[in-house]
């Protein structure tokens, strides 16, 4: 059955979208652009600054060498733990499960900067120099929530029958598990791998206070850079992450229905 | 596997999370909590002497307001995405699932890309030489200084915190009959006072989620302040990183730190809590 | 088409004319014309999808229709907004405002049109009176039974004393007892209100019992209007026939042509007499004759015409009733008798069947 919505809202949304989404299109647009100072709207078009970007070796390194590998390592073993936790979590009851639950995913809901001043403190009273480890190892704390919430969803979404036949055909418990259900959640998995991924590939504050010289990420090389005036090269880096990220999330959008985002 | 199983054996798998992060979550801030009871020495940073000094430092006029200024701040980004995020989260429950959905992805990608580059185009957009100056320099006015001021800041935080009041909202509404809006116009309700009697009311419970997240979410922001507000809108995320990254005041920035815990915590508890008993009302209608 | 109209002194409270709603190029809703006099009682009966709940839509304001106008004692409603068009809705989940009191959500188009409050308080209790639910007034929907429920719902439309009430499958939440016991009551607040009413359901037995007139429809088109015995009794097509009461439908071949009678062959060899029909020889009809029509053979036989021989091929007893499939040579035919004239029936016992002639209808082919 159609529902129309009323004009005003359509076109009050469409302005809020714009608003949303205009700094985006600009810095996709000024990373085309011709003058060095960030003129908006570029007059001529050019890649100049995208071929700066990557004769930069440090823009590279950040780029390919520390943001790119920290997202991986970093959804990597977000999975490893977040899986079996989700779980656990689904499957299995036990005291202080909601509690348990809550604890997981506790890491949405603390400030950024303030984990990262935590564990900068921690480190040094340990003596732990910054390093890529450092920082993945934090990164996992605050990527694990998503692919436990997007696991979770998936297991839970499972119709608990398709495993009931399995073992009346004679599967163990197990095997039902692996052989019916982990291949079914695979696009749960794939959805949380990947926004475990994006969460480490975009995070700016704890790579702050603990990334050292040798494991800058890229969103904290952009940073530097808008402080202290640099070229549109940092536009064109900039570009690269929307892409990618826009990327990903339109291949996550189309194998699931992620409502459990944030 | 149709009925959960009473045996715990299951916990196990939940262990290796549930150690790691006890190690690099919890141990962190125990341990800042500790530290915000050492007493500060110039020379080792901080000596294992109990103290209360770092907290009575805080009531002084600077942290103080700096600490208002932060609320404030963090109070018209919520305002303004409660008044922003209502109609988008009521347009996204209600479209038809193709427009819901590209209008999904175009809410959530922004929310993905790093804060930074999204500050970096109001930067652009507001800066000396960005777009606007730029439009009133062709028109032959004075450029004005529109950034480093609370409301850039202001600007920069509902751009970047939008989504988390729009998610929870349109969560709300989605769990709205539709036919309590038709029943609502058939006996006579215009849109709006159809909107201000149903949705609003029976919204309140994501509103309320909505609300308490931005609000933490902003009172705890540093990046966009930091590049929006430059140094003359300084609050308390930027009072912690100057004070443990530049001036080394260890214990002064664990005392902040472990306020500002506390109170975002509260904070999302409250919203957890919320969220909770919506859900439960709603099951037993 | 057949209109049905009781005399043509009652006025037209509400005209659809034309009315087409279009989803795809393969699913479109209508052109439907129809009208409903002022307290009547009109039924839009239909399997599902068959556009019953569109037009319901359509006059109510939530879909605009393509073309066509809708007119309310002779005015054109179909431009206006649904929140202007004083039509009362009863929605089939209810729609009760689940943060508001029983009282508010009665009172809720009251206070929307700025009534005093007392007033209100008046005709709220009224209301609540006429439904007999007056001591509820300061629960919760969550609170209240399905049927409770329902009719606060009616309650709450009542109140603002629209031109016309219109329900949207009202009992189909209800379990079966409850159902036949609100669908004696509404029939009866409708009637005490002397309110017209436009009530959609799939619900044949529904239909028939509430409805003045019944418009059957099926994809998107109306296949006939009449009154329940009309409808019932003299089909206008094979699906009509079909979807109302149970029928044997037969394919078959007008054989010859009498002043008195009409001669049909079915395609399964069986030769009928049927009531006098304008039908030449040659011409394809389908054989319409209802279960409860094929009389059997008791002790004594079978006055009437058709007389025949069949063999019974199933029995189901229904406990009321036996329901029997029965051949005549090769042409099953469906039969319902009461089970207590038939005590001694069963597979494959043959006995004397007959059907009167003005009990063997023609419908188009």
């Amino acid at each position: 059955m159609s529902r129309r919505l009323p004009v005003p809202l359509t076109a009050f949304v469409g302005l809020i979208y714009l608003l949303l989404l205009a700094p985006l299109a600009i810095v996709i647009a000024v990373s085309f652009g011709a003058s060095a100072t960030f003129d908006f709207p570029p007059t001529e078009l050019t890649l100049k600054w995208y071929r700066a970007f990557f004769a930069n070796g440090e823009f590279v390194s950040a780029f390919f060498k520390v943001s790119l590998v920290l997202g991986v390592a970093a959804a990597v073993t977000a999975c490893a733990l977040g899986i079996i936790a989700a779980i656990a979590l689904v499957r299995f009851r036990f005291n202080g499960r909601e509690a348990l639950e809550a604890f997981f995913l506790a890491p949405l809901f603390i400030p950024e900067i303030l984990f990262g001043a935590a564990l900068y403190l921690i480190y040094a009273r340990l003596g732990i120099k910054p390093s890529m480890t450092s920082l993945l190892l934090a990164h996992v704390v605050i990527c694990v929530p998503f692919v436990i919430r997007n696991v979770m969803a998936g297991l839970i979404g499972l119709d608990p029958r398709l495993e009931e036949a399995a073992m009346s055909l004679g599967a163990s418990r197990v095997q039902a598990f692996v052989k019916v259900a982990l291949p079914l959640i695979r696009s749960s998995v794939l959805s949380g791998f990947i926004f475990a991924f994006i969460i480490s590939f975009s995070d700016i504050n704890l790579a702050l206070f603990i990334a050292g010289p040798n494991s800058t990420t890229l969103p904290v090389f952009i940073f530097n850079l808008l402080l202290f005036e640099g070229d549109p090269s940092v536009a064109a880096a900039s570009t690269l992450q929307i892409a990618i990220v826009g990327l990903l999330i339109f291949l996550v959008q189309r194998l699931f229905r992620p409502r459990t985002l944030v | 596997m149709s009925a959960p199983r009473k045996r715990p054996y299951g916990a196990i798998l939940a262990l290796p999370l549930a150690l790691y992060l006890a190690i690099f979550l919890v141990v962190p801030f125990i341990n800042i909590i500790v530290l915000s009871f050492y007493t500060y020495s110039p020379t080792r940073i901080w000596v294992a002497e109990p103290t209360s000094a770092n907290y009575l430092a805080l009531v002084d006029g600077t942290f103080l307001t700096v600490l208002l200024r932060t609320l404030r701040l963090g109070l018209f980004c919520t305002v303004i995405c409660a008044l922003l995020g209502y109609p988008l989260a009521y347009f996204l429950a209600r479209a038809e699932r193709r427009i819901a959905t590209i209008g999904l992805f175009l809410l959530v990608t922004p929310l993905m890309v790093s804060a930074v580059i999204r500050t970096f185009g109001w930067l652009v957009i507001l800066g000396r030489r960005g777009l606007i100056n730029a439009a009133l320099a062709a028109m032959g006015l004075d450029r004005l200084p529109l950034l480093y001021n609370e409301t850039a800041v202001v600007i920069g935080l509902v751009n970047v915190f939008l989504p988390f009041m729009v998610l929870p909202l349109m969560a709300s509404i989605e769990r709205i009959d539709p036919a309590l809006e038709e029943a609502a116009r058939n006996l006579g309700a215009s849109f709006l006072g159809m909107f201000r009697r149903v949705i609003l009311p029976l919204s309140r419970p994501g509103l309320i989620s909505g609300c308490l997240l931005v609000t933490s979410a902003a009172i705890s922001a540093f990046v966009i302040p930091v590049l929006m507000g430059g140094a003359r809108v300084r609050v308390v995320g930027r009072l912690i990183y100057d004070q443990l990254l530049i001036s080394y005041q260890w214990p002064s920035a664990s005392a902040i730190a472990t306020l500002l815990v506390i109170a975002t915590t509260s904070l999302s508890f409250m919203a957890l809590a919320i969220t909770r008993r919506a859900s439960r009302q709603e099951q037993g209608i | 088409m057949n209109d049905g109209a009781v005399g043509a002194a009652r006025v037209a409270e509400l005209e659809i004319r034309g009315l087409v709603r279009r989803y795809t190029a393969q699913s479109v809703v209508g052109p439907l014309s129809f009208s409903v006099a002022a307290g009547e009682f009109v039924s839009l009966l239909g399997p599902s999808g068959c556009g019953k709940t569109t037009t319901l839509r359509c006059i109510a304001g939530f879909e605009t229709p393509d073309e066509g106008g809708i007119f309310l004692e002779g005015e054109r409603i179909d431009r206006r907004p649904p929140n202007r068009r004083n039509i009362g809705l009863v929605f089939q989940s209810y729609a009760l405002f689940p943060h508001l009191t029983i009282f508010e959500n009665v009172a809720f188009g009251l206070r929307l049109r700025r009534l005093g409050a007392p007033e209100i308080r008046r005709r709220v209790a009224d209301a609540l009176n006429l439904v007999g639910l007056a001591d509820l007034a300061d629960r919760y929907p969550r609170a209240l039974s399905g049927g409770q429920q329902q009719r606060i719902a009616i309650a709450r439309s009542v109140v603002l004393e629209p031109r016309i009430l219109m329900f949207d499958e009202p009992l189909s939440n209800l379990d079966f007892k409850l159902r036949v016991a609100m669908r004696n009551e509404l029939r009866e607040l409708q009637r005490r209100l002397g309110k017209t009413a436009i009530y959609v359901t799939h619900d044949q037995s529904e239909a028939l019992a509430l409805s003045d007139r019944i418009v059957v429809m099926s994809n998107g088109r109306i296949e006939q209007i009449g009154s329940p015995r009309e409808v019932y009794e003299r089909p206008a097509n094979p699906f009509v026939a079909d979807f109302i009461g149970n029928s044997n439908l037969l394919d078959a071949l007008v054989v010859a042509v009498a002043p008195d009678a009409t001669t049909v062959r079915t395609d399964r060899g069986l030769t009928l007499r049927a009531a006098p029909a304008a039908r030449n020889a040659g011409d394809r009809v389908v054989v319409m004759i209802r279960p409860e029509h094929v009389r059997l053979a008791s002790a004594r036989g079978a006055p009437g015409e058709n007389a025949m021989r069949v063999r019974v091929s199933e029995a189901t007893y229904l406990g009321q009733d036996l329901h029997l499939r029965v051949v005549a040579g090769e042409q099953g035919l469906t039969v319902m008798a009461p089970a207590s004239t038939l005590r001694s029936l069963s597979v494959g016992d043959e006995v004397d069947a007959a059907v009167a002639a003005v009990d063997v209808l023609l419908l188009p082919a």
